[in-house]
């Protein structure tokens, strides 16, 4: 395992390097030594652990989910690296929580200041989210060594996405790259340009515009400014962002369904179905709660209610309300409405985290089914199908499959929650907490700040790597260790 | 020395009136629609037309205010990595929800005045690291390369 998780934490240690050159570009030398110490360091240990556990053994099953897990880990320690070697950061456990948060493509920050952040620094932050969230380290790994083999695919899985757009798994590698580029390049031109209508110099609109765009697509979440997006006090800006979390919350197969020509995909997919449904819905209860309370009128009431809304059901995380407002201005319904929505998250196989609205769907379909059962005769047979790059049968192991999903994340959540509450934060604002880092979605109500207790920032990091990896993974890791400690211990 | 004692206590006022944006934005209803003092480092400007957003921050809280640009005359430096930015002090109306910009919370701003010039911030080398730094580099690259050489003799697949 030692050897195929060097391999690929390998890609880790030169992605930290890469902002070398934007500190070189911006002047700032005294950051050299940080990335050029963090890549030395990084890559000494991949070697090591290279040579140690050499073996010419495939991956199986169990030991490709562990490898997943662990890639997990290792990637945010090696992306922690050079945060905390520019000073920047009070504590290594704030590096590794921002690491992870990037990583994993949150968006909750522990910087005081993101405006004042060393450019190299900012680059990264948001780079991690790209290649972590918006592409995915195994995905990268595979294009550029492009070997396929049983175990990469398994792999794959464990990174928590889906094969399928294209036969082999290498193929399907490069297509998720080239459509994330693709979307990464419309959107730091659609960035760009709104920023220097909104006001900004060229060399900043460029800057934030490219950043913006690889947070925006892989539905991160970080922002080079502290205020996030209400920064630009923009709606052109938000317009921009609306449609890139929206892009990057659509599954690929489906992105690559359209971009082949199968355009009725869209109108028949139950994500999509979903995703509308919800959003319609969630958007009349966010409205007609929040008009009762601090906006002056029905237009700034549906702005910052729906963009919110949107920030949390793709789970990116950008926001336009002070952090603030969400913990003491914003009706309770608001928050457990936009708490329930970050846990349903996007699309599967996407950008996206929490339960995905694939799951969702054919859960909802699954009681449906029942509903029918129940006033049908005992003889009757009774089937469902549901429309996801073609019509599949709603079978019990399906349904049973997405159930237990959905039941890991509500077990999680309670538990980040009652941590949080324990400190002494109020239920409302814990639960949302818990969630946005559990869907790895990054909107904040306050609580996340460099000043929360050191255990909480443990709580959300691990919830932020369990969420990552759809849960499932991660508790394979852990009930792994609980049988090796069972096995030494007497 | 009345005079004195007036144009002290008029240079003087804003700064022991002036609230601080935590306690705007933890307490908007406070101070909604009242004429209020806040001080702050530019941490950028946008212009739009004859006006424009500067955002200021003071203790890692921002906000937006929303002024003339012919009062933007005297700032000089915005804060970044490089540079501590121009402290102003600006004395306007808050909204917690601004009806004329989309219900983002902000201040029109009625006076600024640059309370403190910004400067351009030294940030030196550290060449003992930098040496570190370029030793465990070279010493990495060589036994990466090292170890594809011994692979290669071995033989060994790489399965992806």
């Amino acid at each position: 395992m030692g050897y195929h998780l060097a391999r690929f934490s390998r890609l880790v240690s030169f992605l930290i390097l890469s902002p070398l050159v934007v500190a070189i570009l911006y002047s700032e030398f005294n950051l050299v030594p940080s990335f050029l110490l963090s890549f030395s360091l990084s890559s000494l240990i991949c070697t090591s652990l290279e040579y140690l556990c050499a073996t010419e053994k495939e991956l199986e099953l169990k030991h490709s989910l562990l490898v997943a897990a662990l890639l997990w880990l290792m990637a945010p320690l090696f992306g922690s690296l050079p945060l905390w070697f520019s000073g920047e950061y009070e504590s290594f456990l704030d590096a590794f929580f921002e690491s992870t948060s990037g990583f994993t493509g949150t968006g909750l920050t522990l910087t005081t200041c993101a405006d004042l952040l060393p450019k190299s620094i900012n680059f990264l932050r948001h780079l991690l989210q790209f290649v972590g969230d918006g592409v995915g380290i195994v995905v990268i790994s595979l294009c550029i060594f492009g070997r396929t083999q049983m175990g990469s695919f398994l792999l794959f899985r464990g990174e928590a996405r889906e094969a399928g757009i294209r036969p082999s798994i290498v193929r399907t590698s490069r297509r998720i790259l080239g459509i994330a580029v693709t979307f990464l390049m419309l959107g730091t031109v659609l960035f760009t340009l709104a920023g220097i209508r909104e006001g900004q110099e060229i060399k900043d609109a460029v800057f934030d515009g490219l950043n913006h765009s690889m947070t925006a697509y892989a539905t991160g979440g970080f922002s080079t400014h502290s205020q996030n997006l209400l920064y630009y006090h923009s709606f052109l800006i938000e317009v921009v962002a609306l449609i890139l979390m929206i892009l990057g919350s659509l599954n690929f197969n489906l992105h690559y369904a359209v971009l082949t020509g199968r355009r009725g995909e869209i109108l028949k997919d139950i994500e999509i179905r979903f995703f509308i449904v919800s959003l319609l819905t969630g958007t009349v209860l966010t409205c007609f709660y929040l008009s009762h309370s601090l906006y002056p009128n029905a237009l700034a009431t549906f702005r910052k209610g729906f963009f919110q809304l949107i920030s949390a059901q793709t789970t990116t995380g950008f926001q336009t309300v002070p952090a603030s407002y969400i913990m003491y201005l914003w009706p309770v319904p608001v928050l457990v409405v936009l708490s329930a929505f970050m846990i349903m998250g996007g699309s599967a196989n996407s950008t996206s985290g929490g339960i995905k609205n694939l799951r969702m769907g054919i859960l909802f379909k699954s009681l449906l089914l029942e509903i029918k059962k129940t006033f049908l005769p005992s003889s009757a047979v009774v089937a469902e199908t549901y429309h996801h790059l073609g019509s599949n049968p709603i079978t019990e192991t399906v349904t049973r499959g997405a159930a237990i999903v959905v039941i890991s994340y509500l077990l999680l959540l309670s538990v980040g929650t009652l941590v949080t509450v324990s400190f002494g934060y109020p239920l409302e604002a814990s639960l949302f907490e818990s969630a946005s880092a559990l869907a790895n979605t990054g909107l904040s109500c306050g609580i996340t700040s460099p000043s929360m207790p050191a255990a909480l920032k443990l709580t959300y990091i691990f919830l932020m790597w369990a969420g990552r990896l759809e849960i499932i993974t991660a508790l394979i890791l852990l009930s792994y260790i609980l049988l090796c400690i069972r096995k030494v211990l007497p | 020395m009345k005079w004195l004692c007036l144009f002290l206590v008029l240079m003087l006022f804003p700064t022991m009136c002036a609230q601080s944006i935590n306690d705007l934005l933890s307490n908007p209803e406070a101070f909604d629609n009242q004429l209020v003092t806040v001080r702050g480092e530019v941490l950028g400007i946008l212009k739009r037309g004859n006006k424009a957003w500067i955002n200021i921050q003071e203790n890692s809280y921002a906000i937006g205010v929303w002024c003339q640009v012919w009062m933007l005359e005297n700032l000089k430096v915005v804060a970044d990595y490089q540079h501590r930015g121009d402290v102003v002090e600006i004395i306007g109306v808050f909204h917690k929800a601004c009806a004329e910009h989309g219900g983002d919370p902000d201040i029109h701003a009625e006076n600024l005045i640059v309370a403190e010039s910004g400067c351009r911030i030294q940030r030196e080398i550290n060449w003992w690291l930098m040496a570190v730094s370029v030793f465990l580099l070279i010493l990495s690259i060589y036994l990466l390369l090292r170890l594809r050489g011994h692979e290669e003799k071995r033989a060994l697949p790489y399965w992806y």
